[in-house]
């Protein structure tokens, strides 16, 4: 970011009429004219120019990529972490759960205890630990996530896959279902 | 009656966490037959080469993609009947029409829970009469 933000800067500075330029920045002159004669001197200007040309492209180009992506590249990573803080806690909830039954049940084996409470608690222990397995679903997303900010970033350059997942227009699985009900026979 | 747990499913994404977490899932409900594969043109290798019954894939992913494997498949004379489950973080309304139009039995989005996942397998067992 630091980086388009110089290159535009030191652009516009370099659109500016080089007159200007000249005047603003008077010791760069002496040092021109002791290195060359004349003839150089209007070479060295002409390639200064060109690379002047060559800059403002640039920045041009790189203005065009920066109305959108930053906020997108910003977007993005607001979701990963908004993924991730989502994921662990619902594993934290999860395994909370969990040791409340094996608590509860390491307990029962100092009292009476049934097989059939043992059992229902086991299962409850299972469902608890499928739902932990469930939420590593957003290293998933994340990842998707992550692809697309890269993409955003550095253009269209990495080749992967489709635009990975935003919250733009998304639907959620209750409405994809009411349309798919018109849908699938 | 052909027994449901029997089936062989290949589960095709890119991640290997997906991979692991819907394999888990399927396993919990009693799938144990479950192949794995990391994107579309590598599942549908296995698919003609292997005698799948049920494909769990996700949409996005490198070489192949979900719905081009899915339009492989329903292209394909000996394929194109297996039972085919998208589950992918792609969840645009243009999307979705693109899965059904392409021949998807099922569609679900992610995140989703295990709950989910049964309740597409069973709608979709359900018209395959099994």
């Amino acid at each position: 970011m630091a980086t388009k933000k110089d290159i535009t800067a030191k652009s516009s500075a370099r659109t500016s009429p080089p007159r200007q330029a000249t005047t603003r920045k008077p010791a760069a002159k002496p040092a021109v004219r002791r290195a060359t004669p004349a003839r150089a001197t209007g070479a060295v200007l002409s390639e200064l120019k060109s690379l002047a040309r060559e800059l403002n492209k640039a920045a041009k180009g790189l203005n065009k990529k920066r109305s959108g992506n930053p906020k997108d590249v910003s977007s993005i990573l607001g979701n990963v972490e908004r993924m991730t803080a989502e994921a662990a806690t619902k594993s934290l909830i999860e395994a909370e759960s969990a040791k409340l039954i094996v608590g509860r049940l390491t307990d029962s084996l100092s009292r009476d205890w049934s097989r059939k409470d043992i059992e229902a608690s086991l299962k409850e222990l299972g469902g608890h630990l499928t739902n932990i397995i469930v939420a590593q679903e957003f290293q998933d997303l994340a990842g998707q996530s992550i692809r697309h900010a890269l993409k955003a970033l550095v253009g269209a350059i990495i080749v992967t896959e489709g635009s990975g997942p935003t919250e733009d227009g998304r639907l959620s699985q209750n409405e994809v279902d009411s349309l798919l009900k018109g849908l699938m026979p | 009656m052909p027994d449901r747990t029997s089936l062989k499913f290949l589960v095709v994404d890119d991640f290997s966490t997906m991979r692991r977490i819907v394999r888990n899932l399927l396993k919990e409900l009693g799938f144990t037959n479950v192949d794995e594969a990391e994107d579309g043109a590598v599942a549908l290798g296995k698919l003609r080469e292997g005698n799948f019954e049920f494909v769990v894939s996700d949409w996005n992913m490198p070489n192949m993609d979900g719905l081009t494997l899915l339009q492989r498949v329903r292209a394909d004379a000996r394929l194109k009947t297996l039972p085919f489950l998208m589950i992918t973080a792609e969840a645009k309304k243009e999307n979705i029409i693109a899965a059904a139009q392409s021949g998807a039995s099922g569609y679900i989005v992610k995140p989703f829970t295990a709950a989910t996942l049964q309740e597409k397998l069973d709608k979709i067992f359900e018209k395959m009469g099994i």
